[in-house]
């Protein structure tokens, strides 16, 4: 097998070979290049090599720096028994096809689990279904402000336009509440496109491009309400009956936003916008068409955000009103966001649960006492944050690891 | 020896300020072609007016005889200009391999295809694996300058301008600066422009110098000849050559 | 919905002197924030809080003496002690900061106040009992409330003293140095920290003294700073950063456009051609009407 695929153009990129007891075998490109791949223990492993082939031809005058062409000694590697391999691939943590995996299977558990504890109670099923709602939302969150750095406070109006599109075209159009979630997001990736045009094409940023998108909210809070007053309208059409399916379709969405930031975050669109968001002068001038990406990026969490608003629509009962245009969701949505740490994917999981858990807990059972009480531990967590660990959760989780780390070995131990 | 990049009496203003005048610059291909001046001088306007940060006001710009005034920046990127940045702009929350890996996947559509690339290009600046995996907010500022460099030349440019890449840095590491960019000309066959405003890095290093004063070209030619040029012995005057 | 409740020509001027009235309380609200803005480089999210809070300190003070004038006193004293405070324990940090943490951190500090708020004072909006100058006043025609004339004067020659303060006074021309180049201002022997630390207090005692004005107009509810907070952006957004002139003409702008607005539109729907105007500006004339450094 190795034979054929060695006479062959090898496609680029890195190599495993690992033999065991003389067999050869070939992982291709897209080899788990993640993190330390630990192959200690396992029984009767023989040789390790990692290679790859070089891509800018180095001319041969140089001697440190020759082209060399991917080769494994075979024989070699055999007779050299090696007991510890100690093998650190070249990636980062995100890159490995396993650790996605993983994540996914992780995450479907947490989702399984928790409906098993409260399949029982309607009340706890219905707030630990507003909990994973708001997870994919901040998820589709992560895609403007988390990898492309935008700070975006449009959330709730993206939102509440899918809402409306979509209970409309399923309830007085009698369009198939599939296809009406669909094209609810399409018209909020549109809106979003012509608003994000505009701006972007007339460099709006930073804190201009977080009130502009927070007064567009108020805009549409108060048109909508001339177009369809103050009234909140129900739907008839009614395709989710009962919790356990309402939960059941926000965990499908939930699991679907993951995959995608998945996606943008190990494609190309995800290099691109994390380099947008550490210096957009810099990504521009390395051939990153800055404006186009970031529309995309807008677009893409517009449209998401958009067909989660049906979803928002059958959670709160099955009735729209221009009440869902509300800067206070969209604020609380970029605030779960930056305390996930931005393009964290596991952050945003993290505080869209636990912050969110607690606070969502704290607002419902102390409201009579403290309404907002809530709010004011999302304050107190921002300025704790923003004053000792400004990169969020995978910053605390980072320190975390490093504390371990020198506790196991000593500073005079790493050289 | 064919023309890569040509200016016609680009212009650029800043308000009432001309801070480039006129200036007809030309460069051959495959040289390393330097560029002084003193501070304010109008070399890093010229740049910026090239790859399209900045718009001229008046003038053209022609690459590879193709008109490419007015582009912007990312235009400029993708047909063969790249550059590095006097003031470094890092990606401080990516990681070395990672900012220079966007900058690969320019050219390239596969991920691994871009690592691997990057690798390449870093392990030739000397980088090693460790250093590969810090985060940008970990390393060094001649750190930072190689990154810079790694993420312009791992575009395969036809033309490379080095902005003052010497700028903050000691003399031991310039040494190796110089050495470096030769080695990627030579090896990589990239065309270069460097902008320094230090003489003696750029008489060591380049094949073909213009002087620039006040936003205007002065001199132009070989190291000796501009050495010896009375406009630019002027202009530096007090200044060792 | 759209219509209007009356088109005669003294509705419209009387429209107009109010959103004049109100305009001048705008640019008095929104000069803390610029002055915070340009010197400090501090995208300042709170700022509506700490006006509403403040609001609430006046007429809690104001009640319990019965004399608008010791709340006024005793409230100025209270907030520069919480300006100095807030700048020592939370802006100190992000100073030089990305925006994104500057946002999020005063985002923080504005949640705290307005649900400290909401948990004391609950939801309902309180004003004062009685205002400083409950009469009404003819000028020529128009007939205007003499708190509102007040509350007008007042704004404007504060402003035009914040004009002299940071074109006349030494700590005004400091703070202005040390916008201009910080580093510089340093090797000139002025003391950054201590202009920084003084121009958010002074930014806060403005922010104190325009509450103690809206107090005289209007009522306070938890949720007035969030109000406040996106009006002060706005304007500061239509003025610039180019001074005290800028920020007077565009909270004018703002105050008309607000004043008619909720004439001629739904009480609300008045937000509606303000957001327009910010937009539009912001998309077209980002440095502002009124030109920014």
């Amino acid at each position: 097998m190795l034979r054929s695929l060695r006479r062959r153009e090898f496609p680029r990129g890195n190599y495993l070979w690992i033999v065991v007891n003389g067999f050869e075998y070939f992982f291709a490109s897209g080899f788990p290049g993640s993190v330390r791949v630990f192959i200690a223990s396992l029984p009767g492993l023989s040789g390790l090599h990692v290679t790859q082939k070089p891509l800018i031809r180095i001319k041969d005058n140089n001697s440190n720096t020759k082209t060399h062409h991917p080769r494994v000694n075979t024989r070699r590697e055999v007779n050299k028994f090696k007991p510890t391999i100690y093998l650190q691939l070249i990636a980062s943590n995100y890159r490995s096809v396993t650790g996605l995996y993983l994540r996914l299977i992780g995450l479907v558990v947490l989702l399984v689990a928790m409906y098993i504890a409260f399949m029982t109670s309607k009340y706890y099923l219905l707030f630990t279904t507003n909990l994973v709602f708001f997870a994919a939302i901040v998820l589709a969150w992560n895609i403007i402000g988390g990898y492309a750095g935008q700070l975006d406070l449009g959330s709730a109006g993206y939102m509440g336009v899918g809402a409306i599109v979509s209970s409309i075209l399923s309830n007085n159009i009698g369009l198939h509440p599939l296809i009406s979630i669909i094209l609810g997001g399409l018209s909020s990736a549109l809106l979003a496109g012509a608003i994000g045009f505009p701006m972007f094409r007339f460099g709006v940023r930073e804190v201009w491009y977080a009130l502009s998108t927070a007064a567009i909210v108020v805009i549409l809070n108060n048109a909508v309400r001339l177009l369809i007053g103050p009234y909140e309208y129900y739907l008839r059409v009614r395709p989710i009956k009962t919790y356990d399916e309402l939960y059941l379709a926000t965990s499908i969405a939930l699991v679907l936003v993951f995959l995608l930031n998945y996606a943008v975050n190990n494609s190309r669109l995800g290099y691109y916008l994390k380099a947008i968001r550490e210096d957009e002068l810099a990504a521009e001038a390395i051939g990153v068409d800055t404006r186009r990406y970031k529309l995309l990026a807008l677009m893409i969490y517009a449209f998401i955000v958009g067909s989660l608003g049906y979803l928002y629509v059958v959670m709160i009962g099955y009735f729209y009103t221009y009440r869902f245009f509300d800067t206070g969701i969209s604020v609380s949505i970029a605030i779960l966001g930056i305390i996930g740490g931005l393009g964290s994917i596991e952050g945003c999981l993290v505080s869209a649960f636990l912050l969110r858990g607690v606070g969502e807990y704290l607002r419902t059972s102390l409201a009579h006492i403290i309404p907002g009480l809530h709010l004011l531990l999302y304050g107190a967590v921002l300025i704790a944050l923003g004053v000792i660990e400004p990169e969020g959760i995978p910053g605390i989780a980072r320190r975390f690891t490093t504390l371990l780390k020198t506790t196991k070995r000593p500073m005079g131990g790493v050289k | 020896m064919s023309t890569l990049l040509e200016t016609r009496k680009l212009t650029k203003r800043f308000g009432g300020i001309i801070a480039v005048k006129e200036v007809d610059f030309k460069v051959e291909k495959g040289v390393i072609k330097g560029l002084i001046g003193p501070n304010g001088s109008g070399k890093t306007t010229l740049i910026n007016c090239i790859t399209g940060v900045h718009r001229p006001d008046e003038g053209r710009v022609f690459f590879e005889s193709r008109d490419i005034t007015g582009l912007p920046p990312h235009r400029v990127a993708k047909i063969g200009i790249a550059r590095t940045w006097q003031i470094v702009r890092p990606f401080k929350k990516m990681t070395v391999l990672e900012a220079v890996m966007t900058s690969a996947l320019i050219r390239v559509k596969d991920l691994s295809v871009a690592r691997s690339e990057a690798v390449d290009v870093l392990k030739l600046l000397g980088f090693t694996e460790e250093l590969m995996n810090r985060r940008g907010s970990d390393i060094t500022l001649v750190q930072h300058k190689l990154v810079d460099l790694a993420r312009a030349i791992v575009l395969k440019p036809k033309l490379l301008f080095v902005d003052e890449i010497a700028a903050g840095l000691r003399p031991v590491e310039v040494e190796g600066l110089i050495d470096l960019l030769r080695r990627v000309h030579r090896e990589l066959d990239i065309t270069m422009v460097v902008v320094e405003h230090l003489m003696t890095f750029i008489m060591k290093l380049s094949d073909d110098i213009a002087v620039m004063h006040e936003g205007q070209l002065i001199a132009e030619g070989s190291p000796e000849e501009v050495a010896k040029n009375p406009r630019v012995v002027e202009v530096y005057l007090g200044m060792r050559v | 919905m759209f219509e209007p409740t009356a088109f005669d020509l003294s509705a419209i001027v009387t429209g107009v002197v109010n959103g004049l009235v109100l305009g001048s309380l705008y640019a008095l609200a929104s000069l803390g924030l610029a002055l915070i803005f340009g010197v400090l480089d501090i995208i300042n999210f709170a700022h509506g809080d700490i006006l509403m809070i403040s609001s609430y300190i006046i007429y809690l003070i104001a009640l319990s003496t019965g004399n608008p004038w010791v709340a006024l006193l005793s409230s100025l004293a209270l907030f520069a002690l919480f300006g100095a405070g807030v700048y020592r324990g939370i802006i100190h940090y992000v100073l030089g900061k990305e925006p994104l943490i500057q946002i999020a951190i005063t985002v923080g500090l504005g949640l705290i106040l307005q649900n400290l708020a909401l948990a004391l004072f609950r939801a309902e909006p309180r004003a004062l009992p009685s205002t400083l100058f409950p009469y009404p006043l003819s000028i020529g025609p128009l007939t205007l409330s003499a708190n509102r004339v007040f509350v007008a004067l007042v704004s404007i020659i504060l402003c035009i003293l914040v004009h002299y303060y940071s074109t006349r006074t030494k700590l005004g021309l400091a703070s202005r140095a040390v916008a201009e180049n910080r580093e510089a201002a340093w090797l000139m022997g002025i003391n950054v920290p201590l202009i920084y630390m003084a121009t958010f207090t002074i930014g806060v005692l403005l922010t104190t003294t325009a509450a103690f004005l809206w107090m005289q107009i209007g009522p306070v509810d938890p949720y007035l700073g969030t109000i406040f907070g996106l009006l002060c952006w706005i304007i500061v957004a239509l003025g610039g950063l180019g001074g005290v002139a800028g920020i007077i003409a565009s909270g004018f702008i703002i105050g008309v456009l607000d004043s008619l607005g909720s004439m001629f539109l739904t009480p609300s729907g008045k937000y509606i051609p303000m957001y327009i105007a910010f937009i539009l500006t912001i998309w077209f004339k980002p440095r502002g009407l009124f030109g920014r450094r």
